[in-house]
């Protein structure tokens, strides 16, 4: 059960917070007596940093939380069409969700009911959606080997892409998404110009500039692997992963320089067997508590309710990507577009690849 | 997968059945009859719910089944793009290359296990299961620790100065193939072992006392005794490495591309399950096609004969 490291871990933290946790008060309309299944990215670090922004969620309100992973559009569709949804949270990548509302698999997210647990204004507007409400927000970021590259990395991908200046094997996602981001800025397109994509541009970029790529990778687990192995020298990697790595001694850089954040939301299935406890978990997992928490846990990622950011050390604050210096530059992964051009891309992208 | 059953010789008569019946069926014929009827009555259920049901989904999701826009062809027009048909090359190049490796080194390794002594063979039984039940992306990751640039080989060629500078043995098609053969290897030879226990060595021994010159008796003898294990091994080999996916994505560092992660992205990216179905479609279409090609060359029903016959 890793709930219960989880809640201890919290515990743990809530003490050392100044406005610690209280357990077992939750408001009365948020008592219950169901069962939740929580569908999320899976794996050990995503459960104990879901645990810890859920908290003594099961205690104060009595509803029981389970984890299943990994959200699939697909397998909901399936499920809505047999009539026998499993799920009542799902964490959604932003283009899921899209693709989820366009096949009508989403229920409207409760805002009444989450202002009675949190500050309206405490919330990034941004992040607020009618059929879901920021998860986290995560990150690809350039990264190198600070031995073989040296202290001073590319801070651009133009200069990420300067195989004279960087000398060093060079790894990206062996996926559309968000390598034509990376493609067109390496080309010379300011972040914030870069969508819409022009697609032509992209993939002449990608001739260039992808015959430079010594590796593809196509699961996020890999990056440990690499970056331990000393396989590759630069990287556009995932910035929990890379982040990860460093805090255990690996000698790698990163720069948040044109990084490229992806924004994941909650949501709640239409026809979930449990409908009304989800809202009520999804309000929860809006507390600035919980998301302060699981920061704490893990500093790597974004997240929806701005006041999760207060009492967060300066040292752990310079490196969530969320905080204003870091995101300045950043560019956040327009998923409206990918909607509807990823056919299309992917179609390109696999004859890239097929070609090689 | 129905040609099997299909495969069964019409002509033998099934011994579980009796006999048709001249007069009047005795009380245990029918009773026999009975029996046989109601244990053949579950398998027979779980092969059309478990087997026929779902590829008739698949083939009617291929239309446009359950989609919004009906009966369409769209799926097989999609897919007549260039980029599929290039993916579907690798992958059947991928596949029997795979095939042909397997049963060039599972051939000897089953020939090891069925003839030296038992104690040694289940030793080499037990390692063979022991990978076996080790998950795919373990062993798809063990292969990168070996293969890698500072990797197990590299480390050691490059320690006893047979290279300078680290070959490159993963993320890239020869990785591929070294992942796939190993996964894949020990299917083959389980398959392998069974048809070879079950030749006579009689045979060997007259053949060799007749005269013929060891290389002569195992092309006319044991070879073609063997033909249905390595028949039947490969077909599953085959099936196994055309569907196959995270291996080659990940020890192929994207220069192994293969039809299945375009289902893969039909079907999680963009949401086109008529395109993913029509895709599976045509890749069982192929791997049918295979058996049928089996059957004229070697005959599938000699996969359920045992050697030596």
């Amino acid at each position: 059960m890793k709930s219960r490291f989880g809640l201890v871990a919290l515990v743990a933290l809530g003490m050392s917070l100044p406005f610690g946790l209280h357990a077992q008060d939750a408001p009365a309309e948020f008592k219950g007596t169901g069962k939740l299944v929580v569908n999320n990215w899976g794996g050990p670090i995503v459960e104990r940093m879901h645990a810890a922004w859920y908290g003594d969620f099961a205690k104060a309100t009595g509803i029981d939380v389970s984890f299943t992973s990994i959200p699939d559009v697909a397998k909901l569709k399936i499920m809505s069409q047999v009539g026998n949804v499993e799920w009542d949270v799902v964490d959604f990548e932003g283009a899921q969700m899209l693709q989820a509302m366009k096949n009508d698999l989403l229920e409207p997210i409760d805002y009444d009911l989450m202002y009675k647990l949190v500050p309206k204004e405490q919330l990034d507007p941004a992040q607020m959606t009618k059929y879901g409400i920021g998860s986290i927000a995560f990150g690809t970021i350039m990264a190198w080997n600070t031995e073989s590259v040296g202290k001073k990395g590319p801070s651009s991908w133009t200069e990420f892409f300067d195989t004279a200046t960087f000398k060093g094997r060079r790894a990206l996602y062996a996926r559309p998404k968000p390598t034509l981001e990376i493609m067109l800025m390496a080309d010379g397109v300011a972040a914030k110009d870069v969508y819409p994509i022009d697609i032509d541009r992209a993939f002449k970029a990608l001739e260039k500039f992808g015959p430079k790529v010594d590796l593809w990778v196509e699961k996020t687990s890999q990056w440990d692997v690499l970056i331990q192995n000393k396989e590759v020298d630069l990287m556009g990697s995932s910035l929990a992963r890379t982040m990860a790595q460093i805090e255990k001694g690996e000698p790698m850089a990163i720069s948040f320089n044109q990084s490229i954040m992806e924004q994941s939301y909650w949501t709640i299935p239409k026809g979930a067997p449990n409908v009304k406890d989800a809202q009520k978990l999804v309000a929860w997992m809006m507390r600035a508590e919980g998301q302060r928490a699981s920061l704490k846990l893990l500093p790597y990622y974004s997240m929806a309710n701005k006041a999760a950011l207060d009492g967060i050390p300066k040292e752990t604050l310079a490196k969530l990507p969320g905080a204003p210096e870091n995101s300045a530059n950043s560019l956040t992964i327009n998923a409206g577009w990918w909607l509807e051009h990823d056919a299309e891309v992917q179609t390109r992208w696999l004859d890239w690849l097929s070609r090689r | 997968m129905t040609p099997f059953e299909a495969s069964e010789p019409a002509g033998k008569s099934n011994r579980l059945l009796p006999d048709p019946p001249s007069v009047t069926l005795t009380a245990w014929q029918r009773q026999q009859r009975g029996l046989t009827v109601s244990l053949m009555a579950l398998p027979v259920v779980a092969m059309v719910a478990v087997f026929v049901m779902p590829l008739l989904v698949l083939l009617w999701m291929s239309f446009g089944g359950g989609g919004k826009t009906g009966f369409s062809l769209q799926g097989y027009i999609d897919l007549a793009q260039p980029v599929y048909l290039k993916l579907l090359a690798f992958t059947l190049q991928l596949a029997l290359l795979t095939t042909v490796l397997c049963a060039l080194f599972a051939y000897p390794l089953a020939y090891l296990m069925v003839n030296v002594s038992s104690r040694f063979a289940a030793w080499m039984g037990v390692v063979l299961f022991i990978t076996l039940w080790l998950s795919f992306l373990a062993r798809t990751f063990a292969w990168i620790i070996i293969l890698q640039r500072r990797g197990l080989v590299n480390n050691f060629l490059i320690g006893i100065g047979v290279i300078d500078s680290p070959l490159e043995l993963v993320y890239n098609k020869l990785g591929a193939y070294i992942g796939m053969v190993h996964i894949l290897l020990p299917f083959m030879v389980l398959t392998l072992i069974p048809a070879m226990k079950a030749i006579d060595p009689a045979y060997v021994r007259a053949g060799l006392s007749l005269g013929a010159g060891p290389a002569r008796v195992f092309r006319d003898i044991y070879l073609p005794l063997s033909l249905p294990g390595l028949v039947a091994g490969s077909m599953l080999v085959f099936t196994l490495a055309f569907g196959f996916f995270i291996t080659p994505a990940i020890l192929g560092g994207g220069r192994a591309p293969t039809i299945v992660m375009a289902i893969r992205d039909q079907i999680q990216q963009l949401g086109n399950l008529q395109l993913a179905a029509a895709t599976s479609m045509v890749l069982l279409v192929f791997c049918l096609g295979l058996l049928f090609l089996y059957d004229r060359i070697a005959g599938i029903d000699r996969i359920y004969d045992k050697g030596g016959k």
